[in-house]
């Protein structure tokens, strides 16, 4: 009886956010049409082919008219007088000189008024960060910043990371500026913000390569351009948690400022920013670690530093190597996220005072002290060769012997996958007519949220289906769809053991930060390592990857359960298994549907960097395009994936409640 | 109260929010009612409200929740524009005042305290008092000497250097206190500045604030929902209702002639004897001859333990000296004993 009352509550509340019993039946009826659409293929029922694909001489040439507007735009147009390619490229040098003064002074060594000065040496750099840690964290986050870079000096990587580290700076730089400057003019500006909101979400669907594609149009290939996409990729956590913790500011401080007699721009410089600034450091975390994310990615136009040396190691197999490299980008992203996070935790407090002068008192002798030193003692200036380790041959021998042992394994675990979850589902996506992945694209959006989702998620699909890459989207889509059911079927029980027990949590936690922190790219090299290339390895990779959102989202939903309810659940006289299925499931719907998101959005964000290692989708026409100079290949195929990641998110978040908050 | 030293004076302020509260209100002839103006989907926050605070007096404003009590405070600093109305500081329509006028009078009249401190969290103590100083441009060396000379003035001088959470709320009030009197401005304007603290710690500032103001002698704007505060504290007080003003009096005329039943809710609870005057307790009658007399504007509980030590009846003094009449042991017994809900029986 109990269970019965038990039940009847939650479904009603699920009515209640679906919304609309009237408009049900038609959307139930579509719904039933577009299923049946897709699934006739599999009972080999024949449909007729421009059914089926949209024939081609619909197709209309959206891929030659992105070229062209871009060419356009990046070689012919103007506003007033002033060319737009002279603008982008003014830009693109402004953003030069930073960057190349900073790569002078940490790798390459700066000619100044015609005296070549040396770059920093090894132990200024290294004694800097270990003190900037001691400073703003404890003894083991200086171990940690200091140790990371001695790692790349021990094993030969310190230029390649002094280089990274110099873009990832200047990026970051210019990516708060840019963002707080955004986020300024949306706080002073709610229209300003209301348009600059959809935009940001866009821009964090795009696949990485196909902004690359328009951004070196416009500031040209080499650094610069992949420094403009860094910073754009960057930007966007910035200027939304400028906004938010500007707002967050208590409006009293800024009066106070004003009947102190501020002009505007002071309330905002004296009194506004620096009252947002601690909450305004989580953004800067966030442009931080993604752009080092962008900045290893940017080794595929060319861009020197770790992601180099990594991708170099992989495309001649010298997986020992790669793996080397990878390691130091664990450690240079976990050292930078541990010291962003310890900077924007710290309050003032009094007795800091009289220490800071001591403090830019060491800073001073670390960096100065070895500099005097370097012309006497040569080791000081450039790691001595024979000081350097190197365990790539062991690593290779060891991956040498492990394939040989699990050769035989491995491989029939590939052909097992492959014949049994990866080939069917393949052609079944494949098969799915364009009208019925667009019908029932549209009875979704009507269901869960009313016609206006219908009408522009059928859209963004009839893009998808027309633009000429109706293919490729279905080999993407059905590499998402398995990693996700995959990374589900795995995070959520995790989730659950972490909803359950808090020690699990706790030790889960640590995982789970520290996987986090690590840029996409570093996931490839243990995969490609064991498995080699092709689709099964990048299943794998998207599943580790999207495993994270999975497992930390369900733990949140589950554990907002209020417990009250639970306990009147228990109290009605619910077993375990009632009171998790009835109760606690249904309650938590929302949040779950939010944790299936997150899970889908990060499934994409890996699949692009799967191009890498020889997937054929969406992501590998982006790719392509960069090497092949066909700049409306990139663009199109990019925007048929981001509507793809638009339309489920779309709908999920419609299915969750639409008001649900953004993570 | 002489009206030569009226020194801020309120026209008919309003202050509507909404979409285009403007042109809705200067499109009418008669004021709006509430009923008017939630029909246009407008909310006013403060409704017709005409007030004269004189020179060197504590004009406090009280009223519930919600009444505009802030609101108000805010049009007289221009911190919120005003709708409509005007506001004379000095003989100057603040509403005239370009921006650059605006941030002078700020610096140079104007000083204000607020409910939740509004220290600068990044800033030490002593910088945040020295605050209005850097903005102006004065040097660091200067700023912080001043800073400090303030800081010792609210008793915190041993706590400069430390940053705001690193203090309690009365000390975060006390510099908040501080940096709103750095610049000596002529009107000092208080928003429930011990709204926040617990009531030993607000009796504690109250204390302080008087100390202050004997040595200060400023013109203050005083808002409050706590009448007893506002008792002890007022010269003059306002009360608000929905935005408009009820009524403008003393603490003890507001007592004992409340406008209306909302007036008299506010003042039910507060003893009688806190409020009433010799003057108003006394009988006519210069029966008391031989003993000191007690001021006529002295507070019946302040002199109560005098009257009761004495032989008779006191007399009772008016400035200049001269006898007005006597206060005898029953009406400062009766006043004492008074329940605060009911009306005092009345004084002859
Ligand atoms: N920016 C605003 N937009 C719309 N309405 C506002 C705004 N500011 C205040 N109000 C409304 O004006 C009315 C008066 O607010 P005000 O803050 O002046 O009240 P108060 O008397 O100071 O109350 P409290 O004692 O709670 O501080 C309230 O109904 C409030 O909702
Ligand atoms: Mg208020």
């Amino acid at each position: 009886m109990t269970a019965v009352e038990l039940r009847s509550e939650p479904e009603s509340r699920g009515d209640a956010v679906r919304g609309a019993g009237a408009a049900r039946l038609p959307a139930l009826a579509l719904l039933a049409v577009a299923v049946l659409l897709c699934l006739l293929p599999q009972f080999g029922v024949e449909m007729p082919p421009a059914l089926a694909a949209i024939p081609d001489r619909f197709i209309l040439p959206w891929r030659q008219w992105a070229g062209e507007a871009l060419t356009y735009v990046a070689k012919d147009s103007h506003i007033g007088p002033v060319m737009v390619s002279e603008i982008t490229r003014g830009i693109a040098g402004v953003i030069l000189q930073p960057m190349l003064l900073l790569q002078g002074l940490v790798s390459k060594g700066l000619t100044v008024g015609g005296v070549e000065l040396p770059p920093l040496p090894w132990p200024s750099v290294m004694l800097a960060s270990a003190l900037l840690g001691l400073r703003f964290g404890s003894v083991r986050l200086a171990l940690l910043t200091g140790g990371a870079l001695l790692y790349a000096a021990l094993f030969g990587l310190w230029d390649a990371t002094m280089l990274t580290l110099a873009s990832v700076l200047v990026s970051v730089a210019f990516g708060v500026l840019l963002g707080t400057w955004l986020g300024i003019l949306a706080f002073r500006h709610p229209r300003v913000d209301r348009a600059l909101q959809p935009l940001y979400d866009v821009m964090q669907t795009v696949p990485i390569f196909a902004y690359l594609v328009p951004i070196l149009y416009l500031f040209g290939f080499g650094p610069v351009g992949a420094m403009m996409a860094t910073v754009i990729y960057a930007m966007p956590p910035m200027a939304r948690v400028t906004t938010l913790a500007l707002r967050g500011v208590p409006a009293s401080i800024g009066e106070a400022a004003a009947m102190a007699g501020c002009t505007r721009g002071q309330v905002m410089r004296l009194a506004l920013l620096p009252s947002a600034l601690p909450k305004m450091m989580i953004g800067v975390n966030q442009v931080l670690m993604l752009s080092l994310t962008m900045v290893i990615i940017a080794s595929v136009i060319g861009a020197d530093g770790l992601g180099a040396v990594v991708l170099k190691a992989l495309q001649s197999l010298k997986i020992g190597r790669g793996l080397e490299a990878g390691l130091a980008i664990v450690l240079v992203a976990i050292a930078l996220d541990r010291l962003g996070q310890a900077i924007a935790e710290r309050r003032p407090q009094h007795r800091d005072a009289a220490g800071s002068r001591r403090w830019a008192l060491a800073f001073a002798v670390a960096l100065v002290l070895p500099c005097l030193l370097a012309p006497m003692i040569p080791a000081l200036a450039n790691w001595p060769a024979d000081w350097s380790v190197s365990t790539a041959s062991w690593w290779d021998a060891r991956i040498a012997q492990m394939n040989l042992a699990f050769a035989g394994p491995l491989r029939e675990l590939k052909t097992f996958a492959f014949l049994w979850l990866l080939r069917p589902t393949k052609l079944f996506f494949l098969a799915v007519p364009w009208i019925g992945a667009v019908t029932l694209v549209a009875a979704l959006g009507l269901l869960l949220g009313g016609w206006r989702l219908a009408l522009s998620c059928g859209l963004m699909m009839l893009f998808v289906a027309g633009c000429g890459f109706w293919e490729p989207a279905q080999l993407s889509l059905y590499l998402i769809a398995i990693s996700v059911a995959l990374a589900l079927l795995i995070g959520m029980p995790l989730g659950l053991a972490c909803a359950a027990s808090p020690r699990f949590n706790a030790g889960m936690r640590v995982v789970l930060d520290t996987i986090q922190t690590l840029p996409s790219f570093v996931y490839l090299i243990p995969v490609i390592m064991l498995l080699g290339s092709g689709d099964f390895p990048a299943l794998i990779a998207i599943v580790v990857y999207a495993v994270t959102p999975a497992v930390r989202f369900t733990a949140d939903a589950l554990r907002h359960v209020p417990g009250e309810i639970v306990e009147a659940a228990r109290m009605s006289g619910a077993s375990r298994w009632q009171n998790f299925g009835w109760v606690k499931v249904p309650l938590a719907r929302p949040g779950l549907l939010l944790a299936v998101n997150q899970t889908v959005m990060m499934a994409f964000g890996m699949l692009v960097i799967t191009a890498l290692i020889g997937t054929k989708g969406l992501e590998s026409d982006t790719l392509i395009s960069l090497s092949k100079a066909d700049p409306g290949r990139g663009i199109i195929a990019g925007a048929a994936m981001a509507f793809l990641a638009i339309i489920i998110d779309r709908l999920l978040r419609a299915a969750a409640g639409g008001q649900a908050a953004r993570p | 109260m002489s009206t030569t030293n009226r020194i801020l004076l309120c026209d008919n302020v309003w202050k509507v929010y909404g979409p285009d509260a403007d042109t809705f209100l200067s499109t009418r002839e008669q004021p709006p009612s509430p009923e008017d103006l939630a029909a246009a989907g407008l909310l006013a926050a403060v409704r017709g409200v005409s007030l004269s605070i004189s020179q060197g007096e504590i004009f406090v404003i009280m009223g519930l929740s919600g009444s505009g009590k802030s609101t108000l405070l805010r049009c007289m600093t221009r911190l919120v524009e005003p709708t409509a109305g005007s506001i004379l500081l000095g003989g100057t329509n603040l509403l005239n005042a370009t921006e650059r006028q605006l941030m002078q009078i700020r610096r140079e009249k104007m000083g204000m305290v607020f409910q939740n401190y509004a220290l600068m969290p990044h800033l030490s103590a002593l910088e945040n008092v020295a605050f209005p100083l850097k903005v102006q441009g004065m040097k660091r060396a200067a700023r912080e000497a001043r800073a400090q000379q303030m800081l010792d003035l609210v008793g915190l001088g041993g706590r400069g250097r430390h940053y705001p959470h690193e203090l309690s709320g009365g000390q975060q009030q006390r510099v908040g206190i501080a940096r709103s009197l750095t610049l000596e401005p002529d009107i000092w304007f208080l928003d429930e500045p011990f709204s926040a603290l617990d009531p030993l710690v607000r009796r504690e500032m109250q204390d302080e604030f008087l100390r202050l103001q004997t040595l200060l002698r400023k013109t203050i704007v005083f808002v409050t929902h706590d009448f007893a505060e506002a008792v002890r504290l007022a010269d003059r007080i306002a009360i608000m209702r929905e935005g408009a003003v009820v009524q403008v009096a003393t603490p003890e005329a507001l007592v004992l002639a409340p406008a209306d039943p909302y007036v008299s809710a506010f003042t039910r609870d507060i003893p009688r004897a806190q409020v009433v005057t010799a003057r108003s307790a006394m009988d006519l009658g210069p029966d008391a001859a031989g003993s000191a007399g007690v001021a006529a504007a002295a507070r019946v509980i302040d002199i109560a333990e005098r009257v009761l030590a004495a032989e008779g009846p006191v007399a009772v003094l008016a400035e200049d000296g001269g006898v007005l009449g006597a206060l005898s042991r029953e009406a400062v017994i009766r006043l004492l004993l008074a329940q605060p809900h009911t009306r005092p029986a009345p004084v002859q």
